[in-house]
């Protein structure tokens, strides 16, 4: 009984893996809590490295390159990317702000996670914190075992999770294809966008009731500078990044949060920290982006590297 | 370290490679299972083993104190000191942000402000599961069903064996502790089982309960949620079956990683959807809480000795109880509450018609089974939701509609959740007098092994959900 068990189950994964293969999928690591957590871990460790850790929404994720950062910086810093996608930058700051962090925090200043009321994106990095918050003693070695079958094997993917195909089949009329989002173990997520059909787009509008009113704004803004200033008290930096977004959505965005009335005023609230926008420097206002707010990953690279010359000549 | 990790594999494997080394002594076998729950507990959270320890000298010593005792006196205060000890660790880690949270608000209701400092303390896993087990020992050598046991490691390994240690089944220490007696081994058939189970209870937990219900459920009970009356009563049929193959599933492994050891653990759920009525009910779901509660809380109080009303007060105190014991709110209690009322009004009707059980006539056996499942879901709202202003929505939208007719849920989850629903309770129903053993012996071996096939292929392309088990928390 149990020899014919194992004989069909391996038959299944390998014809599955097989199959899948030749649809073009590729092993690749799960961009998920446990691959936060096992970077946030290295926070936490002892290290005579200055860390530089990156927090903010998919489009920090998939538009600035840790490795490229990194080079721009040199061996005496480490960065660590604390991004997440779907998420909202502002629980990790509230999380480093409480801890003894004293390094760099560059946080992807994101108009909608920033200044507007996006409790599903609270949640879903909150989500991450709790995971990292409650993780048992053997959690990094569970992780780090997971990893390697995740790099090893195209049946651990999610999409090729019978549900997944069942709900491709039935929207698309299509078996699962590679992913245009390839995640790396360093957390950084490659877009690429030639795979991603752009046409059909509607127009890009924010429903105005994710603006915060006008006490809520100030409380928000008060709150993030009380983060900052817990950061660098402890001799730590704080950076803003405003990432770059065009076409009708940078409109909408500008529409909806001016940037007179919003990014320029928590600058001139939080003279402790440093910024950037995307539009003041000649290098990253070249860039655009396909969907109108994330850096296809032959864009972001580059960007990248402007960005951590920026970080490198501000330190 | 969860059932469904690759750690707790590798850990298995190892545990199992020692227990069947040959040339070790039965002694040192005990040891290394012993030394192995410990660490299975430390993965957690290290220091809490302490509280293990605790718990295991305490009893030990209470109980060959309460033996020795030459007056009853004697006899009370150690049981009270047993008493003492568990329930105090279990009250101040479990109960006490909770009770001091009700005493601020209590004392805001007489204008008195009172703050006070941040507790912030942890809860340590399985706490209520351990210290309801090891009470019962103190408690059957106070009443006298047992002996106290003889040997030290014998009782540790009872207290801290690694396969029900955090989240049950709740062993009674005169089932367990003799089978420590005799070197347990488990025969061939006897470890195709337990590896059977396993592999059933990983299914139930990855597969149903992780992959296909609770993302269902965590969108109906999203604090501030407005749900249509479809998304209400999906989300709670669908978290119905989320902890039944959640906690369930955990039993289910617990009990097969015992029998892959040589060691036998009772029967925790059966069937509890197929139930009729609520005292059925509660025969056939979380088993071993309701016995400890039926046998050291409900006999203790009186039982049904008493009279009628003294009888109803007993159930409705061990069914509030029984609700705080899952974790430290007022949800819980409510919960409690409600199951409470359903087994008084299931006794009055039986009372008023002098029935002693639900008549036999299909019909009506099937409509009593639908109410008492519609019931037992009413009651799931309490459990489930995070405070009361989402059950109220929850249940509001379940009983009289809601504002809303926009189903957040699609097509998709729709139909899972009614398959798996109608699946569950389908075999509920079909094995409601028989056991899976009997059950699986019918049928051909060549089935057995395609099931167990597809079981296998499915926890591995499931595995990405990674959630832990429900009861952890309690």
């Amino acid at each position: 009984m149990w020899i014919l068990a194992a004989a069909v189950t391996l038959t299944a994964l390998v014809a599955a893996e097989i199959g899948f293969r030749a649809l073009g999928l590729e092993p690749m690591v799960q961009d998920d809590p446990r691959l936060w957590t096992l970077w946030r871990d290295r926070l936490d460790a002892p290290s005579d490295k200055q860390r530089v850790v990156l927090i903010g929404t998919s489009r920090m994720q998939l538009g600035v390159d840790p490795a490229v950062v990194q080079e721009q910086l040199g061996p005496d810093f480490e960065v660590i990317n604390l991004s997440t996608n779907g998420g909202s930058p502002l629980p990790v700051l509230r999380q480093l702000a409480n801890s003894s962090f004293d390094g760099t925090v560059v946080c992807g200043l994101h108009p909608r996670a920033i200044f507007g009321e996006m409790p599903k994106w609270e949640r879903k990095t909150q989500g991450y914190l709790d995971f990292h918050q409650h993780k048992g003693r053997l959690d990094g070695l569970e992780t780090e075992t997971r990893l390697f079958f995740q790099q090893q094997l195209v049946i651990m993917l999610p999409d090729v999770m019978p549900t997944n195909v069942v709900a491709q089949l039935l929207k698309k009329r299509e078996l699962p294809s590679r992913s245009y989002i390839s995640s790396r173990l360093d957390r950084f997520l490659g877009a690429d966008y030639t795979m991603v059909d752009l046409t059909d787009r509607g127009p890009v509008e924010f429903p105005p009731d994710l603006l915060l009113p006008a006490p809520q704004l100030t409380e928000r803004i008060t709150s993030i500078e009380r983060a900052a200033q817990a950061i660098t008290g402890r001799g730590g930096k704080v950076v803003f990044v405003r990432m770059v977004s065009s076409g009708a959505t940078v409109a909408a965005e500008e529409k909806l949060m001016p940037r007179a009335t919003h990014y320029e005023r928590m600058k001139a609230q939080l003279d402790e920290a440093r910024f950037f926008h995307f539009a003041d420097d000649p290098v990253l206002s070249q860039f655009s982006c396909p969907d109108g707010g994330h850096l296809d990953q032959r864009d972001s690279a580059e960007y990248s590297r402007r960005l951590g010359e920026l970080l490198r000549e501000n330190r | 370290m969860l059932f469904n990790s690759l750690t707790f594999l590798g850990f298995l494997a190892v545990v199992l490679a020692l227990h069947y080394a040959p040339g070790l002594s039965w002694r040192v076998r005990k040891f290394n299972l012993l030394v192995a729950s410990y660490l299975f507990y430390a993965a957690w959270n290290p220091p809490f083993v302490i509280l293990l320890w605790i718990s295991t000298v305490v009893d030990w010593f209470a109980s060959r104190g309460i033996a020795n005792a030459k007056t009853t006196g004697g006899k009370r205060a150690l049981l009270l000191v047993s008493l003492g000890t568990n329930l105090g660790l279990l009250g101040y880690y479990k109960y006490g942000e909770f009770l001091l949270n009700n005493f601020v608000i209590a004392m805001e209701s007489v204008g008195f402000a009172y703050q006070p400092p941040e507790l912030d303390i942890i809860l340590p896993v399985g706490i209520s599961f351990y210290t309801f087990q090891t009470l019962s020992y103190t408690l059957d050598v106070y009443r006298g069903d047992g002996e106290p046991w003889e040997s030290p490691l014998d009782f540790a390994l009872f207290v801290t064996f690694f396969p029900q240690l955090v989240a049950g089944p709740i062993v009674r220490a005169f089932d367990f502790l003799p089978q420590c007696s005799e070197r347990a081994a488990a025969s061939l058939r006897q470890f195709g089982w337990g590896l059977l189970l396993l592999i059933v209870g990983l299914f139930e937990k990855i597969v149903i309960a992780d992959a296909f219900l609770a993302p269902v459920v965590d969108r109906v009970y999203l604090p501030g949620n407005a749900p249509s009356f479809v998304d209400a009563w999906l989300g709670t049929f669908a978290f119905a079956g989320q902890i039944f193959c959640d906690f369930a599933g955990y039993s289910t492994c617990a009990i097969g990683v015992a029998m892959c050891l040589g060691f036998s653990l009772p029967d925790n759920f059966r069937y509890p959807y197929a139930s009729v009525g609520f005292s059925d009910f509660w025969r056939r779901w979380h088993i071993s809480l309701s016995a400890w509660l039926r046998d050291y809380l409900y006999i203790s109080l009186g039982g049904n000795r008493s009279g009628t009303v003294r009888t109803y007060v007993n159930l409705m105190l061990t069914m509030l109880i029984g609700g705080l014991w899952h974790g430290a709110s007022w949800v819980f209690v409510v919960w409690g509450a409600l199951h409470g009322i359903y087994l008084v009004l299931e006794r009055v009707v039986q009372h008023l018609s002098k029935a002693v059980s639900w008549p036999s006539w299909v019909p009506l056996r099937l409509l009593a089974g639908i109410a008492t499942y519609l019931l037992v879901c009413i009651a799931w709202v309490f459990f489930r939701a995070p405070d009361f202003a989402t059950a109220f929505n929850i249940l509001g939208a379940m009983l009289w509609g809601a504002n809303t007719t926009t189903n957040a849920i699609g097509l998709r989850d729709v139909l899972s959740v009614a398959v798996i629903t109608i699946g569950i309770n389908a075999v509920h129903a079909a094995l409601r007098d028989t056991t899976l053993e009997d059950a699986t012996a019918r049928l051909p071996w060549w089935v057995v092994s395609i099931v167990i096939s597809a079981m296998l292929v499915s926890i591995l392309v499931f595995s990405g959900s990674d959630r832990a088990f429900i009861y952890f928390q309690f």
